[in-house]
């Protein structure tokens, strides 16, 4: 019965704001704010209960993980940054830790990744698959094309180029684009029909 | 009572409303179809194929599987994204939690924490399991997918996995865990174009695209079947009403 009156809630719940953003029914745009905003609200409690479950397992891994020096520095991390964002909310210590601290640290990190993309791509290129070959003769031809030099060669690349981008490539973006589309409406309407109920847990 | 035709010609979305009423149709249609038991048949997806596989392989050898969920928020615009990720997520958690061995998972979106426990918890008590894990073996990872590649580089490299579930929006920092970890079998998963570019050279088997959405319909849920029918019927109208509309504008008619 509680299931049942959970996916009840559900699918009207879903109809509602579904219907709310395509009618022009005020009273449907009011319900379906206020639902739209209390999913806000829950999201925002989550990140909460995500804090602690970072809290809880870096505790547990503190006392006993391979790694208990990484977790006692992020424990200690998370909390100094929390206790300067609750005591000087929009101050310039704040400001501090993310410009000359976080940004920093996730800048280095990003800058890795150029260099593992490229790992990745020798790796699949030496594999000799078809994928790979594909990956490898568009990515040649559009290095080539991007580069400035190359406009001093033959003057036209640019347009080639331009119309390569928009042409086959936005082409093959929006073919992609229009599959995931319709695949997203599928999953909503299978949530909407119930067939799928991730509330309530059940197969 | 107010009639639909006047509703439309306000401030609606007729369009996309009325697509959205041919797919439900068309979903409610071939869903009963497939709960009747009315044969559909299915390209093979390599992925789906091996995932089954990865199961008996992963209860063989009473080796662990990681999950990397990426950042995809149930309740936002990522919605299809995450649902596929809780999809993998339960198909595999119920073939393998009588195994003793967990399935541990790291997200980066808060929300998608309880949501993706609940969803383990649920699989392993269908598996028989008699005491379920409360779920504890998911963690969240921060909110940037950098921080969530790095957690799960660390639990990797500790727990030594037979294979890593990279699905949702992963972002690039997928990269970092193929490269790190090439004796773990990557299985990549991404609705995300610029994604599944990067994730096609990196993980061992990969599904972009739409595909990474129809898992349910290849994996258990013979249901999905309807809605995976549903959307290649939309698409064929599509495609004919976008051919129909480039010779129409090509020869003048409309536009």
């Amino acid at each position: 019965m509680r299931r049942i009156m959970v996916a009840a809630f559900a699918v009207i719940a879903g109809l509602l704001v579904c219907l709310g953003l395509l009618l022009p029914s005020p009273w449907l745009g009011r319900v379906a704010d206020l639902l739209l905003e209390g999913a806000l609200i829950l999201a925002a409690f989550a990140l909460l209960l995500g804090l602690l479950n970072v809290l809880r397992s870096h505790a547990q891994k503190a006392v006993k993980g391979p790694r208990r020096g990484q977790s006692i520095v992020l424990i200690v991390a998370l909390l100094l940054t929390l206790a300067i964002g609750l005591l000087f909310p929009q101050s310039a210590a704040q400001a501090w830790v993310f410009d000359y601290v976080y940004s920093p640290i996730q800048a280095s990190l990003g800058a890795l990744l150029a260099f593992v993309a490229l790992q990745a791509a020798f790796r699949a290129f030496r594999l000799r698959t078809v994928d790979a070959a594909i990956l490898l003769v568009s990515s040649l031809i559009m290095l080539f094309l991007q580069i400035p030099a190359t406009a001093a060669l033959w003057p036209r690349l640019g347009a080639v180029r331009d119309w390569m981008l928009a042409v086959p490539v936005a082409a093959g973006i929006r073919g992609l684009l229009l599959g995931i589309a319709l695949g997203t409406m599928a999953t909503a309407l299978r949530v909407l029909f119930a067939v799928d109920r991730p509330y309530t847990g059940e197969e | 009572m107010t009639p639909l035709v006047p509703l439309l010609s306000g401030n609606t979305e007729p369009i996309a409303l009325i697509v959205i009423l041919i797919l439900g149709a068309l979903v409610a249609l071939f869903t009963l179809r497939a709960r009747g038991g009315g044969r559909m048949a299915l390209r093979p997806l390599r992925v789906y194929q091996r995932l089954s596989e990865l199961c008996s392989q992963a209860t063989e050898s009473a080796a662990t599987v990681f999950a990397t969920l990426g950042s995809s928020a149930p309740e936002g615009s990522g919605m299809a994204s995450a649902q596929a990720a809780l999809m993998l997520l339960r198909f595999v958690g119920r073939n393998i939690a009588h195994t003793g061995r967990p399935v541990r998972a790291t997200t980066c979106d808060a929300a998608l924490l309880p949501a993706a426990q609940g969803t383990l918890t649920q699989a392993e008590r269908s598996d028989g399991l008699r005491h379920p894990r409360t779920g504890s073996q998911i963690s969240f990872a921060g909110p940037e997918p950098l921080g969530m590649a790095v957690e799960a580089e660390c639990a990797m490299a500790d727990d030594a996995p037979l294979a890593n579930l990279m699905v949702g929006d992963v972002g690039a920092e997928a990269l970092l865990l193929t490269e790190m970890h090439p004796g773990v079998i990557h299985y990549a998963g991404s609705d995300d174009p610029a994604d599944g570019a990067l994730l096609q050279i990196a993980g061992d088997e990969t599904v972009i695209g739409e595909d990474v959405l129809s898992g349910g319909a290849y994996l258990d849920r013979p249901m999905h079947m309807g809605s995976l029918v549903a959307q290649d019927t939309l698409r064929v109208v599509l495609m004919v009403a976008i051919l129909v509309g480039v010779v129409a504008a090509s020869i003048g008619l409309w536009g």
